[in-house]
């Protein structure tokens, strides 16, 4: 469309900031892809010949793909439960008339603002009093409890946003407490969900601090790229790595943001209502 | 009344929100396919009433039996009420079938029979084509019917309606009153209806209540309310009202009138009985406009006439409202005539500042509790 209203009429500041603002955001990040394919050991300029060789040596590392394979683990477990609490926590802090609520939501949205370090801290005193081994458990319980005040902020919003005369009009037709979550809570708050999923699962895939202090002999992959830093004969590998890493995420964003539209343009009214 | 009188029976029924006494001790017993209405200001516990019939809200104190049986343990799932939302509350993630559909689950129908029951009930509603909509893509009017529909599919015993008509502007409100009205005489269920809009429940109801602050003034029905309202409030609440205060002089039987002596007002007659008052007694008189008439000249006999100024008048066609400053009177006295032929040619163009007569008959005044 033409129409330029005052509003959309093109800025040219605002239009250099913006240029500015992405190059300073990506430009770093697309160093990583191009000196992958770079033909030499050393991140400099000029760049040698195009290889494919990082790549073929990545794939062949076991030890990197072991790795892969325990973050995705961790990864999707702490989604799942860092969602689970989280629509649980909203649900009651949104719904039921809890005595001191405002004390309750910021106790649980502290971790937010605790230091990672701190935090790894503790929690490896307290596993190591319990006697507890260090292993990937130790590391998904680190990142359940960092990940759950953001899937709470999510979920929250989204518990907020829909009116609760819908659940009551549920049980009003007959259904007790639990289909009435199944039948028009879930789907309604379906799209937090999705998006806490995701969230939690992003913050767990590249999170080091706790996993530092908390991973016994299986590392995750940050871990263990962080090992390999010490070798410069890997850090091409490592390159490789991050710009698979890279692509995948683009991939799941976008992904993610197609089907929020799409829920988006499905559940578009639920809050329209007074 | 038809049916059972005492159908749904409310008990000394409190609701209290910390110091807010939102239902305060309410009797009331509503009949079987009786139509009644909760009418009151905003804030008068309307709404936590109709949530404490639906199961939403635990009452503080006393007790509601529907059908004779006690309500008291009994989850809102469970109850034979089925309630149309003040927003409407229409699923967003599901289409107006689905929608009207939803409460059919218990009941483990077939498909083709839950499919029967929907177009049935589209039809009842007057939407049938819309069943593949969602809610936003229904205009207010629709997605009130919509709601009507999925809680009407239910056949419960009592239906709970929350100011659903709250939303509408005037002309579909007044066609969804109809319907409402032809609806609930056919389906013969017990209609409990919520409204501040005391034109709509007197339309409507076959029976109302009059709320305030939480308590029930009066419940009666809408002529009797009208004609009769109990206090001060009520005959203010519903329509206008004039208030003369004053001292009871005589009792006369045959027919039995109270003579009242109202100061500026003069002396004059109301009909009723004078049984429980005695001579000397304090009383409020209301009357209602349309009970007055004007007159340019004195009336012969000199009881029942008020003398005043012709202060201000809003013409509304058919009728017109007169307002009439009394001497001694804090408020003015307002005054609905016709606007008929008679009327005009007895009155004629009134100046402001006229003085004219008010007269009455002694049936047109009703002694109000105080
Ligand atoms: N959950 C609640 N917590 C505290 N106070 C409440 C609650 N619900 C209602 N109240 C109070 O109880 C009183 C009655 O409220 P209610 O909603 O029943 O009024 P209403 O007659 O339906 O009013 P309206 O016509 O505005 O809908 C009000 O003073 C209201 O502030
Ligand atoms: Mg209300």
């Amino acid at each position: 469309m033409k129409s330029a209203t005052y509003i959309e009429r093109l800025n040219r500041p605002l239009r250099t900031y913006a240029f500015l603002f992405l190059a300073f955001l990506y430009v770093p990040v697309l160093f990583l892809p191009l000196f992958s394919f770079n033909d030499s050991l050393y991140i400099s300029f000029p760049l040698k010949a195009f290889t494919t060789k990082w790549y073929a040596q990545m794939f062949a590392d076991q030890p990197m793909h072991a790795a892969l394979m325990n973050s995705l683990k961790v990864g999707v477990a702490t989604a799942v439960f860092a969602t689970i609490l989280g629509v649980f926590g909203a649900k009651a802090v949104t719904r039921y008339r809890i005595p001191g609520r405002k004390p309750v939501v910021f106790t649980i949205m502290l971790p937010l603002v605790i230091p990672g370090i701190i935090m790894g801290v503790a929690l490896l005193m307290l596993v190591s009093r319990l006697g507890i081994p260090l292993s990937l458990y130790t590391v998904t319980l680190g990142h359940v409890l960092i990940s759950v005040p953001f899937a709470m902020a999510i979920l929250i919003a989204r518990f907020e946003g829909f009116d609760k005369s819908m659940e009551e009009a549920a049980a009003d037709l007959g259904d007790n407490a639990w289909w009435t979550f199944w039948r028009v809570t879930f789907p309604i708050v379906f799209p937090g969900i999705l998006a806490s999923l995701l969230l939690t699962f992003t913050i767990s895939f590249d999170e080091f601090i706790m996993a530092f202090f908390l991973s016994g002999t299986d590392p995750t992959l940050p871990i263990y790229i962080w090992s390999q830093l010490r070798f410069p004969k890997k850090l091409p590998g490592v390159l490789a790595l991050g710009s698979v890493i890279l692509v995948v995420s683009f991939v799941v964003v976008f992904a993610s943001q197609w089907l929020r539209g799409r829920g988006a343009a499905r559940i578009s009214d639920e809050s329209s209502e007074p | 009344m038809s049916g059972n009188d005492a159908f749904i029976s409310i008990q000394a029924l409190s609701k209290h929100f910390g110091p807010v006494k939102a239902v305060d001790r309410i009797d009331m017993t509503i009949g079987g396919g009786e139509f009644f209405s909760l009418l009151g200001a905003s804030g008068c516990g309307k709404t936590t009433l109709l949530r404490m019939l639906a199961g939403f809200e635990t009452p503080t104190a006393g007790d509601i039996h529907i059908d004779g049986v006690s309500m008291d343990e009994v989850a809102p799932h469970h109850r034979p009420t089925n309630m149309v939302f003040q927003n409407y509350a229409i699923f967003p993630h599901l289409d107006v079938r689905k929608n009207i559909a939803y409460g059919l689950r218990v009941l483990r129908l077939g498909n083709a029979e839950v499919d029967r029951r929907v177009d049935e009930m589209l039809e009842v509603v007057k939407l049938p084509g819309f069943g593949e909509r969602r809610s936003n893509e229904l205009s207010g009017g629709q997605r009130q019917r919509v709601a009507l529909a999925r809680a009407l599919i239910k056949r419960p015993k009592v239906l709970l309606l929350d100011e659903p008509l709250g939303a509408l502007d005037k002309k579909l409100r007044e066609e969804m009153q109809l319907e409402l009205r032809a609806l609930q005489q056919s389906l013969g269920i017990t209609f409990i209806f919520v409204t501040h809009d005391q034109e709509e429940a007197m339309t409507l109801s076959d029976r109302i209540a009059v709320m305030a602050d939480g308590k029930v003034l009066q419940t009666d029905t809408p002529e009797q309310l009208y004609e009769a309202p109990n206090s001060r409030e009520v005959g203010a609440f519903i329509g206008t009202m004039n208030f003369l205060r004053g001292r009871i002089v005589a009792l006369e039987l045959d027919p039995e009138t109270i003579v009242v002596e109202a100061g500026a007002a003069g002396t004059f007659r109301v009909a009723g009985t004078g049984r429980g008052r005695t001579v000397g007694d304090p009383v409020l008189v209301g009357i209602r406009p349309e009970k007055l008439s004007v007159s340019v000249t004195q009336p012969a006999d000199g009881t029942n006439a008020i003398q005043g100024r012709f202060a201000a008048m809003s013409y509304l066609g058919d009728r017109s409202h007169y307002f009439v400053e009394v001497d001694g009177l804090d408020q003015r006295i307002s005054v609905a005539s016709q606007n008929d032929l008679q009327h005009l040619l007895a009155v004629g163009q009134l100046d402001f500042g006229a003085e004219i007569w008010l007269t009455w008959a002694p049936a047109g005044a009703v002694i109000l509790a105080d």
